[in-house]
């Protein structure tokens, strides 16, 4: 008796592993995002749901080329080689498109032109752009082109798990600047007025993309021919007018 | 009688003379060759496959070095804080025992990643926050260098642990130790220390290298207050290599050949105390 319960609980339980082991995947496409780059992608504070431009965007296409997505919201560096080894069908998470991430996941057409800038505190005044980078402590998100642009210009790096701690340890004077794209900027720089400036102009011209994992080059198809319907629909104006006016 | 050899002379000699564990090669033991053994797969895969291991290796070269100083630092900080932490939770004067069972218990109940976090990101702002409330300009001005925020961080968690170590070691020694000592005129530190703390040490030390070990991979934690070590610089050179299998493994790999190679270390200093007391 004792023994056929424990075979029936051990086949039950072999059974329910198998199943949802299966059942992972339920045939929707799995987009990656990281979601703590506002305006693009965040919390929100009270449903604790993804929102933000790419959200919309996504959930805009997705809607248009009749596909069924599910948004997974996981770390920045994880997600590109999660993509690079495609344990996630697509990404959209403010990605520039670069050669070096070209040769790992296909890309989207563009949908959005962006740019690096530096940011520092209000009272600094030593600071004036890009050039006066060099030898610095400066803070970015591990693995993003603000990382990668300040290794290149020969700043002292600090790499923070999420943009966010960045900000905040430039608020609190451990670092002298943070390289991030504009638009995401602006957005902190807005939200502590009394406390952070940029300095200098946007110094790169990048361009956001979706990716995509390189085994399923037919969704780059159906993800371009989504964004030119919702772009010939006026979709990104507007979704620039909802997320990013309130900061520029 | 049948026997399978006759031992020679030697062996006889051999086995009179052999007191287990007292010569210098047995404390070196076989699993040195699992050491070798990690090490030597780094080695294969860095030679096989240069790129991308023996690329990511030297870039993590710098790495490396941050994990074993803010891991060997932050010990040295560790013995001490325990060993003050123990005598004061086994003192007579209540306010020693009290502060001391205080700082074990917070310290414990939190989780090491939530108290480094706490240290880089709100101590200092706390810090500055007093500066401009009273007025002190240097205190106002303070900025926090991660790699001592870090193991300052582990030390005060760690040291809660290794508070507890010692405790429970210096109390394995039975009283009449300390009475004895001090009934032949040694005062307190006296017999703690020529007494009580050498027959403790033998008691305390495989915990205590069990703590190395622990603390060695748990100084990973320190990664994400900014510091440069060995974590972060393998998810640095992941993220622009876009290589999990190849990156994460190698990470996995190289902390392995430090902690074996720690454990090995420990083991071999306990065996030495071990038999200097037989």
């Amino acid at each position: 008796m004792k023994r056929q319960f424990v075979l029936v609980f051990t086949f039950v339980t072999a059974l329910s592993l198998l199943l949802a082991a299966c059942g992972g995947g339920g045939g929707k496409i799995q987009v990656a995002t990281d979601a703590t780059w506002p305006p693009f992608e965040m919390l929100d504070e009270n449903t604790k749901e993804l929102i933000g431009f790419d959200i919309d965007l996504m959930k805009a296409i997705a809607e248009k080329a009749g596909l069924d997505i599910e948004f997974v919201n996981v770390s920045w560096d994880p997600l590109l080689s999660g993509m690079a080894t495609c344990q996630y069908d697509a990404a959209i998470s403010a990605m520039t498109i670069t050669e070096d991430r070209m040769k790992e996941f296909a890309f989207s057409e563009p949908y959005f032109a962006a740019g690096q800038i530096v940011t520092v505190r209000i009272d600094n005044t030593d600071i004036t752009g890009k050039d006066s980078l060099p030898g610095r402590k400066v803070g970015a998100q591990l693995g993003t082109t603000g990382d990668i642009q300040g290794k290149d210009l020969g700043a002292e790096m600090k790499s923070y798990d999420d943009i966010g701690l960045a900000f905040q340890d430039l608020m609190n004077g451990q670092i002298d600047a943070v390289i991030a794209d504009n638009p995401l900027a602006l957005g902190y720089i807005a939200k502590n007025a009394d406390k952070l400036k940029t300095a200098g102009d946007v110094f790169t011209d990048e361009n956001y993309g979706i990716a995509v994992c390189k085994d399923k080059p037919e969704l780059v198809e159906q993800f371009n021919n989504g964004l030119k319907a919702v772009q010939e629909e006026g979709l990104i104006e507007d979704l620039v007018a909802k997320w990013l006016q309130s900061n520029q | 009688m049948q026997r399978k050899s006759n031992p020679t002379t030697q062996d006889v000699e051999k086995q009179i003379a052999y007191i287990p564990g007292a010569e210098p090669s047995a404390r070196i033991d076989a699993w040195w060759g699992l050491v070798l053994g990690v090490a030597g797969l780094v080695a294969i895969l860095c030679i096989l496959w240069p790129d991308p291991y023996l690329k990511m290796v030297v870039f993590m070269l710098d790495g490396i070095l941050v994990t074993i100083l803010v891991t060997i630092s932050s010990f040295i900080l560790i013995l001490i804080a325990g060993l003050f932490g123990a005598l004061a939770r086994l003192s007579t004067i209540r306010f020693f025992r009290g502060s001391s069972t205080l700082y074990v218990e917070i310290m414990r109940g939190i989780p090491l990643m939530v108290q480094l976090l706490w240290w880089y990101f709100a101590f200092p702002a706390i810090i500055r926050g007093l500066g401009d409330s009273l007025g002190i300009p240097a205190l106002s001005d303070y900025s926090a260098n991660a790699i001592v925020m870090g193991i300052m961080g582990l030390t005060i968690c760690y040291g809660a642990y290794m508070t507890e170590i010692y405790r429970a070691g210096i109390q394995s020694i039975p009283r009449g130790q300390m009475e004895a000592a001090r009934s032949l005129g040694m005062n307190y530190v006296q017999a703690m220390r020529y007494v009580v703390l050498p027959q403790a040490i033998r008691v305390i030390l495989p915990p205590v290298g069990n703590e190395f070990t622990a603390l060695l991979k748990d100084s990973s934690l320190v990664s994400v207050v900014v510091v440069a070590d060995m974590t972060r610089r393998a998810r640095e050179f992941i993220s622009t290599n876009f290589n999990p299998i190849s990156g994460w493994t190698m990470l996995a790999l190289l902390y392995l050949i430090l902690t074996l190679f720690s454990a090995r270390v420990a083991s071999y200093i306990e065996k030495k105390y071990s038999t200097v007391q037989r």
